[in-house]
């Protein structure tokens, strides 16, 4: 699902040159899910712009869903968010002038899906069905981040990556959207990449990655054969 | 305060284009008042003194009775007869041929009896006039004794392309003095010289008029009066007091558009200062966070506002006298084809006008500064600041409500011009509270009357709500610049069709003829062989002795004054009349001497209604009663009038005051045209054709328009630069929603493409509310400004392709200029954009 080879990039900090990820490599498999973990600025935020086709990289190959992202032009990378990505922010970041209902649909309707039962059993699933008509300015965190996720999954993307997606939510909050997010990932078959500081979050994925230095060490309470299986860095 | 100007100071680097914004703003509303400004205290300082070249309290002037001259020998009996106070002056228009670029001019020469003048000045008399004349009497000595000179106004040579001691020569080839440019007050846009010289060069003993000098009081009135031969007459000149009544509306029409013109600039001052503050606010609530007290950091944004406006005024000031000379030519040209009045060249009192304009700029930016700094107190206060899409917009109608009763009230009852102005502005803020009610309103609606498939056109609705608050000062500032230009555009165009249409009507006679000698000119007609059917037109001046009215509503100098004229009765001549109200009979009554017919200016000054009696008399006649039974429309007449019926106007002494000359055909037309050309007194006649007429009185009516036509599109500008600036400051605040869009694979051009269609609904939303406003405008401006301006008013004529054009191009002018914010920000990187959502 996502193959990352000898994937570098780096900032001009003055006259030298920084490398925020320096010859990455990793591929995880669809349907599967990790966790990355890291310091502030090991380049966690960078991978996932380089992933969700926001950035470019400077050297290396990056291939999601099939699509090498290098070469893509801008229209063509408007194109593959539209499609095949699905993003969860820490700032829930949801549309405030459009309503739960609206904002959960509308990236079904930009890619000309058809609204139906799958969208109200997300709506459902999710515990938002009483708050369907209402604005997200009427929400609480907890409330907000779960249309986040349910906007995520409405279109069925190939991907879903979510930066620190408790990240403003309580213990009680985080729990609850943790599990929610990576069961019905898991549920819809879609590959989910995570930033995180949690271990708590963390524990939900199928794999944990550590990004240090700009590289990825991977570590992980399974057995390292079944991790291997599902994720290499 | 030093380190927060400082702190101040260097957030400039990083804003260039906000502080440019403000200069650019500022300088610009404090050039339009300056012209304005400079151009009406040129205008007063002329009228005040009601000065001619040299000449200062010049009220009345004897001028030859019809088909006579004033010569020499008339100036020296009255002389001898003690009235020294008499000035003879000689007025020549001639072509002379440019001597450098060798194209022919038309100018107007001006031959004074500087001898005279010199003596006047030294007279006991003159030091007796408070008024004291501060002409120099140097320059007079250079126009009486050789080597003679012409003197024209420095201003004026400059115009022209002519420089000091240059001999210009005219069409007879006779050279004129040579010239000496001054920057003398009082001269204006002709060349003045001895009048000596002027004779020489014209080879004529002629004098056009001898000036009266100084107030004279009744007696003394009566005194030259009894003294003046037959074949002379006294008359009064537009004094400096009438002319400036007379203008007085001219002048306010410009005023109020400069005024305008500086309140839309504020708005962009207002965006643009919300722009600066936006962006600093963060270190100013670092900068509180160490200990800086709130007081502290307005008194620096104060000195920031103080020293902008420092910076501005002055330049502004300059740039405003810059414009009033590139249009005084057409004010000056405008003012004497509208209403006789002749006003001169003045120097500009610099230091008046930059405490003016520093004054009004001052007052604008803190003005203006009070809604940003309002936002900014917020900040500074920490409070979270959520954006409630569901703002209660009920106050704003009632806001509009109230403010739309008080405008009618106040038309209603409004009694003069600064009343019915403020009654104009109170109907145009209502518009603007009606806009913010009606902006998230209508928008609303949209949103839920799209289908929920079509989602980026119900985003795009949806988001106009939260845009419409946000961009609410400048959509009220492109609102009010589109109603005064619907509301002028549609004045001008109902004015422009009246005018046309009452011309054609008018004007049914094949060609005019006016002529001081009418007599010379009938013996010659009767001597050719042309088929031609000649009508008089007498006129003479009557005072009028209905009872003065209680209120003051016009301009009139003398309101008792009004011109009697003769008109024809046939039948001819009743199509050709174009009545605002008639009595069924009025032509069988006016035919009969029975009636009078008034123009609508009498009848608006007098409130005089049909079948009221008009009571008046003649000079040398018995009162009169007559009953009035026709209004008609007398468009551009300053005078109040009544008309008689021709053939009954024989029986007073009339002057002739125009020929109108009925041809068989064209070809009799054209051999008169010729025969004329080489008749000796062709020099004594001026004729001019019917179709010369209306392209002349259409072309001074087009100029008339075109300073304020010239305003109001700097206004509509000013608007869509507000427009422009508030894009700015709002995608500040939108970056996180279009990031987010963009994230979700929404294209960039798509994303640009969706910003430009909301500024256009909002436009277009804007331009729907200002088309039935700027309707109301126009009637306020016909029926209440015009009616106390000149006391006359024309059919409002609503031509819809002239307000839909007017509407679009004005939204066509917003969407170019919003444009180009819109591409610059589509060209940032998302990865930049992407940053806010925290990703």
């Amino acid at each position: 699902m996502i193959e990352v080879i000898g994937l570098v990039k780096q900032i001009t900090d003055g006259h030298s040159n920084k490398k925020i990820l320096d010859a990455l490599d990793f591929h995880l498999k669809a349907k599967k899910s990790v966790a990355i973990s890291g310091d502030s600025g090991s380049g966690k935020s960078t991978l996932l712009n380089i992933l969700a086709a926001l950035d470019n990289a400077d050297k290396g190959v990056v291939k999601v869903a099939g699509l090498t992202l290098n070469n893509m032009s801008e229209v063509q990378a408007d194109q593959f968010r539209k499609k095949h990505l699905g993003i969860v922010f820490q700032q829930f970041n949801l549309i405030d002038c459009l309503s739960v209902w609206d904002n959960i649909t509308f990236p079904a309707r930009l890619n000309g899906l058809p609204i139906g039962p799958f969208h109200n059993d997300l709506l459902e699933q999710l515990g938002l069905k009483s708050h369907k008509h209402k604005l997200p300015v009427n929400l609480s965190g907890g409330e907000q981040q779960r249309v986040a996720i349910a906007r995520a999954l409405s279109h069925q993307p190939s991907l879903v990556l979510a930066d620190e997606p408790t990240g403003n939510l309580d213990d009680n909050n985080s729990q609850v959207v943790s599990e929610l997010l990576f069961r019905l990932c898991k549920q819809l078959g879609l590959t989910l990449v995570v930033v995180t500081h949690s271990p708590k979050v963390a524990a939900f994925a199928d794999s944990r990655l550590l990004l240090q230095q700009g590289r990825l060490h991977a570590f992980s309470n399974q057995p390292p054969n079944q991790t291997s299986n599902l994720v290499s860095a | 305060m030093v380190p927060l100007l400082k702190l101040i100071w260097a957030s400039y680097q990083h804003n260039t284009l906000r502080v440019v914004l403000v200069l650019v703003a500022l300088i610009t509303a404090c050039a339009g008042l300056s012209a304005v400004l400079v151009i009406n205290s040129a205008a007063k300082n002329s009228y005040a003194s009601s000065n001619q070249p040299f000449l200062q309290q010049v009220e009345q002037r004897i001028i030859a009775r019809s088909g006579h001259t004033l010569n020499k020998q008339d100036f020296a009996a009255l002389r001898r007869l003690g009235f020294t106070q008499l000035i003879p002056v000689l007025r020549s228009s001639q072509n002379i041929l440019h001597p450098i670029t060798a194209q022919p001019l038309r100018i107007s020469l001006l031959g004074i009896d500087s001898f005279s003048v010199i003596s006047y000045l030294a007279s006991n008399a003159l030091k007796a006039e408070k008024n004291s004349s501060k002409v120099s009497t140097e320059e007079l000595g250079q126009l009486w004794r050789p080597p003679f000179v012409s003197v024209i106004h420095a201003d004026f040579a400059s115009e022209l392309n002519l420089s000091d001691a240059q001999i210009l020569a005219i069409e007879n080839n006779q050279l004129l003095p040579k010239l000496a440019v001054t920057a003398s007050q009082g001269l204006g846009r002709e060349i003045v010289m001895d009048i000596g010289q002027l004779q020489r060069v014209l080879g004529t003993q002629k004098i056009s008029e001898l000036m009266v000098v100084g107030v004279q009081n009744d007696q003394e009135t009566h005194e030259l009066k009894a003294a003046l031969p037959e074949h002379l007459r006294l008359e009064n000149i537009n004094t400096g007091e009438q002319a400036q009544q007379l203008t007085g509306s001219f002048h306010l029409n410009l005023l109020a558009m400069a005024c305008l013109m500086f309140v839309v600039c504020m708005f962009v001052v207002m965006n643009a200062l919300h722009l600066l503050i936006m962006k600093r606010w963060h270190n100013l609530r670092i900068v509180r966070q160490l200990g800086v007290s709130r007081k502290q950091i307005y008194w620096a944004q104060g000195a920031e506002l103080l020293l902008i406006s420092l910076f501005c005024a002055p330049l502004g000031a300059i740039a405003g006298v810059f414009l009033a000379q590139l249009a005084s030519p057409l004010v000056s040209l405008t003012l004497q084809s509208l209403f006789d009045v002749r006003i001169g060249y003045t120097q500009v009192a610099y230091l008046s006008l930059m405490t003016q304009c520093f004054a009004a700029c001052i007052l604008g930016a803190f003005t203006a500064a009070i809604l940003p700094m309002r936002q900014l107190n917020t900040k500074l206060a920490l409070r979270n600041l959520s954006v409630n899409v569901h703002t209660n917009h009920l106050p704003w109608l009632f806001a509009s409500i109230i403010l739309g009763c008080f405008a009618v009230g106040l038309g209603y009852y409004s009694q003069n011009i600064l009343v019915s102005f403020s009654a104009i502005a109170m109907s145009i803020f209502a518009g603007c509270s009606l806009l913010i009610y009606a902006l998230p309103k209508s928008l609303n609606m949209l949103f839920h009357s799209l289908p929920e498939r079509w989602v980026l056109f119900r985003w795009l609705a949806a988001d106009g709500v939260r845009l419409s608050q946000k961009s609410k000062i400048a959509c009220c500032a492109f609102f009010i610049a589109l109603t005064s230009n619907i509301g002028m555009n549609l004045m001008v165009d109902s004015f422009r069709q009246a005018t046309q249409q009452w011309l054609t009507q008018r004007l049914v006679a094949d060609q005019y003829i006016s002529t001081q000698s009418p007599e010379a000119f009938t013996q010659w007609l009767a001597t050719q062989d042309i088929d031609v059917k000649v009508i008089e037109r007498k006129g003479l001046d009557a005072v009028l002795l209905n009872k003065p009215l209680s209120r003051t509503k016009n301009t009139t100098p003398n309101k008792t004054k009004i011109e009697l004229r003769s008109y024809p009765s046939s039948n001819l001549y009743q199509e050709a009349m174009l009545f605002v109200q008639q009595q069924d009979d009025a032509w069988q009554r006016f035919t009969v001497d029975q009636g009078v017919l008034i123009n609508q200016q009498l009848a608006l000054r007098h409130e005089l209604t049909l079948g009221e009696e008009l009571n008046f008399y003649v000079e040398s006649g018995q009162p009169e009663t007559k009953h009035i039974v026709g209004i008609y429309y007398d468009y551009g007449n300053q005078n109040a009038q009544a008309l008689l019926a021709l053939d009954y106007f024989a029986k007073y002494k009339a002057n002739t005051t125009l020929f109108a000359l009925h041809f068989a055909s064209k070809q009799q037309q054209s051999l008169f045209a010729k025969q004329l050309e080489s008749a000796s007194i062709s020099n004594q006649v001026r004729s001019i054709q019917t179709r010369e007429l209306l392209a002349l009185s259409m072309q001074t009516f087009e100029r008339t328009f075109v300073i304020t036509d010239g305003l109001n599109i700097v206004t509509l500008l000013v608007a869509a630069l507000s427009l422009a600036t508030s894009v700015l400051m709002i995608d500040m605040d939108n970056r996180p929603q279009r990031a987010l869009l963009r994230s979700m694979g929404v294209g960039n051009y798509q994303m640009t493409g969706l910003s430009l269609i909301q500024y256009t609904l909002l436009s277009l939303l804007a331009c729907l509310l200002a088309l039935p406003f700027g309707i109301g405008l126009t009637w306020l401006l016909i029926n209440l400004i015009n009616v106390q301006a000149f006391s006359w008013s024309y059919p409002l004529l609503i031509t819809p392709a002239k307000l839909l054009s007017a509407g679009l191009l004005s939204v066509l002018l917003i969407v170019l200029v919003v444009a180009l914010p819109l591409y610059r920000l589509s060209r940032r990187k998302l990865v930049e954009d992407i940053k806010c959502l925290s990703f």
